[in-house]
């Protein structure tokens, strides 16, 4: 009778067998099983078999592990050697692997720390900010908008079905004073409700004390440092002069740390919105959108299931107003998006709390980081095989010893994986060196302390195995496939066999390169069309002094008469606010000859005199607000050209037409020519400016002289400070606050520009290394045209001539890529650089003469050796 | 010539006994009834290993049967040298026990 040993034992068994002996060996043991089985029965016959898997697997795993250690030993010995050996090609490979993987890291942390907004509250997930579509009304490109009706929020937090909590809240900002410490500070304005939707960490008190009386203030340490250092500031008063609210004081009644980086909300104190003097009015009228609203779900509530219901809530309030009653269409639509998402995601929205990202430029980066790893992969994977003649030898005295295509794939593996490791160490010190650098470029607050965390270890040591890996897949696969007579016989060129994909690899690395110049291109030219560009009013010398206290305006005529008398002060005006800066909006105008349905929306200022004579504005038609002008007659307008053609105006006949607003009689008295108030991303809009004497907060503006301008700025100061004693002033220059407006951009352009110079050196780096190895092979050859009587440059055109044909190709690959992204970039801007041939022609050249330098460096030492040197080995 | 070691000139000796079926179970159980103890199969694989090695034993896959899980047997015979090494084992142990008294043992 035939019996079977344990199928568990019998598998480990036949696995462990290491020699052919073995094969036999485990036929033996199974028909002593079936003796041992009828002898002494199954159980002993079992438990001998058993034995014999004892037996047999320690010798096993010590003969893989120590022979695998050994080899593994080898391996290290002859990478070691090969570093040592070739050390510029060593250097190239762990430079190039380490930048990339430096860059990936910065870049992945910036990426990371984007990605985390606000997913640190409790049960973030369901937390979801309101946002409002308003088909009616387009502001800045958008009709869609972050801000609702404040009765909106407090009917969600009674009882609304699938809603825990909701929450408004508003910005503040106001000016502090303890003793003789005054500054302008921000906050919020909110409800309890807040901090149920939010985790914020409280130090001292608690939610529902510290809003027990409405003359109540949270301070997050920050501020509890900056005013009261290290005293308790728990019943300190703070007295608080904000701009919409009768000055008070208010003591704090609690403490909390100050936010994270990575949130949405900015502030730095909290008071209670019932506090404010229009709370009444505000919390029952639904016509005034001024409140983030933000609600935290019931658990398993569908977020799309609410928004019918948010419009059955709000539609029969806004219904009883004929606005909408007479016509329905213009009811706003709702969304609800996940608070996470909202840094992110929100750049089409009008009005966000917090600084707001915006996920294109987080999908540009990533690619950037990816693309700058692969070109460092790219290089080593051609450098390994560019060199494989010099170690087929190897390859095939292994092979001859017996080494399979497994061992060899995994000796040039591990020889990557050493290299991306050294690799490591290097990207970890570059990291350490640039973080500050980094953190001020993406203006981001990374510190030391990410050195301690699990993930960045994690990310570095991960990042370098696959890299490593990555590069060395394509050598292992390559030089495990040589075949050792074809080796011995010398049958095996420099490189012969994979010369098509070399030259692949270098046109990609290459045009990747190129995408990325072409891009730095279009963003510096056009940052530069931005700042070099007319917008219409001049910004050069002119400063802005940001006037908070209604004292300063009220002697505004005595101040202006004195700041006009100093000869380094040539024009003053002032404006409620900056010239870029206007984003009042209104569609409240009518004239005469107004069609029924038409809606024109206009943005409004209200300015002083010699306004437009300061900014140098041209005036088309009609007159300015000057001094010759009836200061009395208030209620005049100035307005834009495109204002007039909106109205179908020319600009004579709009001079002296009445024209209405907030059913407000006023007369046109001039139009000017349209200037950039908005960015450049939007196109000129209707613009009407006003005069009136501006008697609250006003920025005053003032052309200076360039000379002496530290002691005109202290002039400035000294006698604004005579005026307003408590106030801070706050200066800038307008050329500054202009480009503001193109921080997103500028710091993009900033971060492409230092990652294409790496990706440039990473890239040239492996050109250099392999245009070294490409003509080492030539030396003979040289040699013998030197010997003909071949001239340098005739053996520097044909040195040159390959890598040159392989970048030429590249670059009219990476055309239409470099255009397609370029000019989806570009599309963003209403004004903006026309991407002609200039752009491609003016990269390819530098792409081309930087690879030219590149070769070269090697070719004319290649061509100018003695041929003597170079053939006496013959 | 060096001299087999006992366990060797047992293991030859079955082989040559066992002719065509010489493979390691049945060479286990011709010790076990020589010897009546009990071998173990890692007892016999090092030497016939080691005999083959230095040419006494050379071995043959033979066809795969069922009571082996269709496994292959390795059947062993002897070569020239090692019936030459047997010849040597032989006279030197006849050399050995010669001139002892038969009495010694009672055997007579």
């Amino acid at each position: 009778m035939k019996h079977r040993p344990p199928k568990l034992a019998e598998k480990i068994l036949s696995k462990l067998q290491y020699d052919d002996i073995w094969k036999t060996t485990l036929g033996d043991f199974e028909e002593y099983y079936s003796y041992k089985v009828n002898k002494g029965g199954k159980a002993a016959a079992n438990r001998w078999y058993w034995r014999q898997v004892l037996r047999y697997t320690p010798s096993k795993l010590i003969h893989t592990y120590y022979w695998g250690l050994e080899m593994f030993k080898n391996y290290l010995k002859i990478a070691y050697r090969n570093i040592q050996k070739n050390k510029s090609y060593s250097f190239i490979n762990i430079f190039g692997l380490g930048v990339g993987i430096a860059s990936f890291l910065l870049i992945g942390m910036y990426i990371v720390h984007e990605l985390s907004y606000d997913s640190y509250h409790e049960d973030s997930d369901r937390i979801y900010r309101i946002v409002r579509e308003a088909p009616d009304e387009v502001y800045l490109g958008s009709s869609w908008f972050g801000v609702n009706p404040m009765p909106l929020s407090i009917a969600m937090a009674d009882g609304f079905e699938g809603v825990e909590h909701s929450t408004a809240f508003n910005e503040s900002e106001a000016l502090f004073r303890v003793g003789q410490n005054t500054f302008y500070e921000y906050g919020i304005n909110t409800d309890l409700e807040f901090f149920e939707v939010f985790s914020i960490n409280w130090i001292m008190g608690d939610p529902a004390s510290a809003f027990r009386n409405p003359e109540s203030i949270i301070i997050n340490q920050s501020l509890a440092a900056k005013y009261f250092g290290k005293e308790n500031p728990m019943g300190k008063s703070v007295f608080f002069n904000s701009e919409e609210d009768e000055p008070i004081e208010r003591v704090v009644t609690g403490l909390i740390e100050d936010l994270p980086t990575n949130t949405q909300l900015e502030f730095d104190f909290i008071i209670p919105n019932f506090s404010k003097d229009d709370y009444e009015r505000e919390s029952t009228y639904w016509f005034n959108n001024n409140q983030y609203s933000y609600i935290k779900l019931a658990p398993g509530t569908n977020p799309n299931d609410l928004v019918p219901q948010l419009s059955e809530l709000i539609n029969p309030n806004l219904l009883a107003d004929p606005y909408y009653g007479n016509s329905p269409e213009k009811l706003p639509n709702f969304k609800l998006m996940p608070a996470s998402e909202v840094h992110l995601s929100s750049s089409d929205i009008n009005f966000n709390p917090g600084k707001i990202g915006d996920i294109k430029y987080i999908y540009m980066l990533s690619v950037i980081a990816f693309v700058i790893l692969i070109i460092a992969c790219v290089n080593y994977m051609n450098l390994a095989t560019a060199r494989s003649m010099s170690r087929a030898k190897e390859v095939g005295v292994r092979k001859v010893n017996g080494a399979f295509r497994s061992n060899i794939m995994m000796q040039f593996s591990a020889e990557a994986v050493i290299f991306s490791s050294i690799g490591i160490i290097f990207a970890f010190a570059l990291v350490y060196m640039l973080l500050p650098a980094f953190s001020g470029l993406v203006d981001r607050s990374f510190d030391t302390s990410i050195f301690l965390s699990t993930p960045f270890w994690l990310a570095l040591i991960g990042s370098g195995l696959i890299v490593g890996l990555i590069s060395g897949s394509y050598p292992a696969l390559y030089m495990s496939g040589l075949h050792p007579i074809r080796i011995f016989k010398n049958q095996i060129k420099g490189g012969s066999g994979n010369r098509r994909l070399r030259n692949m690899l270098v046109i990609s690395q290459f045009a990747i390169t190129n995408i990325l110049i072409v891009s730095s291109i279009v963003i510096i030219k056009q940052m530069d069309y931005i700042q070099s560009r007319d917008s219409g009013f001049e910004r050069d010398q002119i400063l802005a002094v940001t006037i908070t206290d209604p004292e300063v305006m009220n002697h505004y005529a005595a101040l202006e008469s004195l700041f006009e008398s100093q000869s380094n002060i040539l024009e003053v005006s002032s404006a409620r606010k900056l010239p870029s800066e206007i984003r009042s909006q209104t569609s409240g105008v009518s004239w005469e000859g107004k069609g029924e349905d038409e809606i024109l929306r206009v943005y409004h200022d209200r300015v002083n005199i010699d306004y437009v004579e300061l900014l140098g504005i041209d005036l088309i038609a009609g007159r300015t607000f000057n001094h010759d002008m009836d200061t009395d007659t208030s209620n005049h307008l100035i307005i834009n050209k495109t204002m007039a053609q909106q109205i179908e105006w020319t600009p004579e006949e709009a001079v002296g037409k009445d024209f209405t607003f907030w059913r407000r009689d006023a007369k046109i008295i001039g139009v000017i020519d349209d200037f950039n108030f908005l960015s450049y991303h939007f196109s000129m809009a209707p613009l009407m400016l006003r005069y009136e004497n501006i008697v609250d907060r006003a920025e005053l503006l003032l052309k200076v002289n360039p000379q002496n301008m530290q002691e005109t700025i202290a002039f400035v100061d000294n006698e604004i400070k005579k005026l307003s004693p408590n106030y801070p002033v706050e200066y800038a220059f307008l050329d500054d606050t202009f480009n503001n407006l193109y921080q997103n951009e500028l710091t993009l352009g900033k971060i492409l520009n230092y990652f294409t110079v790496l990706a440039l050196i990473i890239a040239c780096l492996g050109l250099f290394g392999l245009a070294s190895f490409m003509m080492e092979q030539r030396t003979k050859e040289i040699g013998i045209r030197k010997v003909l009587g071949a001239n340098l440059f005739q053996i520097l055109g044909l040195l040159n001539k390959d890598f040159i044909r392989l970048v030429g190709l590249s670059l009219i690959i990476s055309v239409p890529v470099g255009w397609y992204v370029a000019s989806n970039w570009l599309k963003d801007f209403a004004f903006r650089i026309d991407l002609g041939a200039g752009v491609f022609i003016f990269s390819a050249a530098i792409a081309l003469i930087i690879a030219l330098i590149t070769v070269s460096f090697k070719s004319v030492q290649t061509a100018r050796t003695n041929p003597v040197e170079s053939l006496k080995g013959e | 010539m060096k001299l087999l070691t006992r366990t060797e000139e047992f293991i030859l000796l079955a082989v040559w006994k066992l002719q065509d079926d010489a493979y390691s179970i049945p060479i286990q159980e011709k010790l076990n009834e020589i010897t009546d103890k009990d071998w173990s199969l890692g007892g016999i694989y090092m030497p016939l290993e080691r005999l083959e090695k230095r040419g006494y034993l050379k071995s043959t896959l033979s066809e795969s049967t069922p009571e082996r899980g269709g496994r292959h047997k390795r059947i062993y015979s002897l070569t020239p040298a090692g019936k030459e090494a047997l010849r040597y084992a032989y006279e030197v142990q006849q050399t050995i026990w010669s001139g002892v008294p038969q009495l010694m043992f009672g055997l007579g």
